[in-house]
């Protein structure tokens, strides 16, 4: 029998409580019109100077450019349809290590594509639906996803509601941290979510949600492993392990099922025509024992009037850390991971983005983020997109 | 933490109470570009890209909720 932690109950709660709320606004266009996007993305994370920050034994530094393509067309008044095409390139210190392993090319895959496409209808004014389909894959790894939602808008077109529904059915070769091959496995994930927007007042509005997600199956990640150190015995190097510290390698081991549910919300308020602030924040529980909480306020200002917008966000951040996670092991327990990401820190971010309307159709924008992490594994993202209408 | 839950607890229960209605005429300044909620589809894809490879909690946002995962 499936035991649910209380947490889980309240956003179960939560979730079904918002679906009685009121709902949002939405609405295909003109047949023969739709719009064309690409994206440029760029990651890079630091690690220390040899490695040291984040996971003491592994050097995660780490660099990802990711061009996107969004393609929407509505077919008719009453239906539209979207594909969005989207492809990794992961250049990173675990890559090089593992490219020692003939079968193990990256720590995540160096290459990464997605496909994904839907349709939405808007059979009348209060109500829309949508499906979507989803196929990605790395050299080791293979994902299908299907979902559709549901959205009801108010008549008086102050509040709508929309209740998704996705399943992943993801395959991945167990490929260990050594190089060596163990089979195939599988991992389910199922989610349901509502979001909810309602209108404050003239001009204040807020957008708010929760999701609840079952995962099943191989959750770890098959190259992560953990170093038990021996105390004893300094003496012995290990030279795979960053400083060749002491200490043996074991795969990383975690539970088969894990439920997560969050809740989040954000209200903007419109101080001026010039300038608008908003609040935004989340809160999520899984049951390997993460909590995670972040709050972002953000300010929206027209640079130049209906021409260049920028945008200013600040982002904390926290999170405990999994109850399977430990910087240092010292045995080997039965469940044990020591992925920085699943470790307890906070995150500041700071960031920007420029958008400018450069005539009736067409948008372009660029942002930067600075994000500040206290175990040191800081990060630099930027953005480029160009969105044409037509 | 206590005033985070404040917050949200006072953002949910103006969405069960509906708030007052707003004319469709009143609503002129939030369809303006700065009030717009829409992130593009490419922005929203990288964030949670991000945040669903480098934090722990993640499932909260999007068809990003667990699978189809290409994590960094």
């Amino acid at each position: 029998m499936l035991l649910i932690p209380h947490r889980f109950c309240l956003i179960a709660a939560l979730v079904l409580g918002l679906g009685l709320v009121g709902v949002l606004h939405a609405a295909e266009g003109d047949a023969g019109h739709g719009s064309l996007e690409f994206g440029l993305g760029f990651y890079s994370n630091e690690d220390g100077s040899v490695g040291e920050d984040g996971n003491p034994f592994l050097d995660e530094e780490s660099t990802i450019i990711e061009p996107v393509i969004v393609f929407d067309y509505n077919i008719s008044d009453e239906t539209a349809t979207w594909i969005k095409l989207s492809y990794d390139h992961v250049s990173s210190a675990s890559i090089e290590q593992l490219n020692n392993y003939s079968e193990q090319s990256g720590a995540s895959g160096d290459n990464y594509i997605s496909i994904e496409g839907g349709l939405r209808r808007q059979p009348d004014a209060r109500q829309t639906w949508g499906v979507f389909g989803h196929v990605s894959s790395e050299y080791d790894y293979f994902s299908l996803g299907l979902g559709g939602d549901y959205m009801r808008i108010a008549p008086d077109g102050n509040s709508s509601v929309k209740y998704s529904v996705n399943g992943f059915f993801d395959t991945m070769d167990v490929i260990r941290y050594y190089g060596a091959d163990e089979g195939t496995d599988t991992r389910i994930t199922l989610s349901g979510q509502i979001n909810a927007y309602q209108v404050i007042g003239p001009s204040t509005h807020a957008e708010y949600g929760g999701v609840l997600t079952l995962q099943s199956g191989f959750l770890e990640t098959p190259y992560n492993f953990v170093v038990i150190e021996d105390l004893e015995d300094d003496t012995v190097a290990n030279s795979n392990l960053v400083g060749n510290a002491n200490g043996r390698e074991v795969i990383e081991e975690l539970e088969d099922t894990l439920i997560r549910g969050a809740v989040f919300g954000r209200v903007r308020w419109s101080l001026s025509p010039r300038n608008s602030v908003e609040l935004g924040g989340r809160i999520y529980t899984d049951s390997w024992g993460l909590t995670g909480v972040s709050l972002e306020p953000r300010w929206y200002h027209w640079l130049i009037d209906g021409r260049l917008r920028l945008r200013v966000r600040y982002r904390f951040y926290t999170q405990t850390a999994a109850d399977a996670y430990s910087e240092h092991f010292y045995a080997e327990p039965e469940f044990r991971t020591q992925d920085s990401d699943m470790g307890e820190f906070d995150a500041l971010t700071v960031g920007g983005l420029l958008t400018l309307f450069s005539s009736e159709n067409s948008e372009y924008d660029l942002g930067v983020d600075y994000v500040n992490r206290s175990d040191g594994i800081n990060q630099i993202l930027a953005r480029f997109a160009y969105r044409r209408n037509f | 933490m206590r005033y985070f839950s404040l917050l949200m607890v006072l953002v949910l229960s103006c969405g069960g109470l509906g708030c007052r209605s707003v004319a469709v005429y009143e609503r002129v300044r939030l369809q303006d570009p700065l009030m717009k909620y829409e992130e593009s589809a490419a922005e929203t894809h990288f964030y949670q890209k991000v945040y669903y490879s480098r934090e722990g909690s993640v499932g909260g946002i999007g068809s990003s909720a667990g699978g189809g995962c290409g994590c960094y």
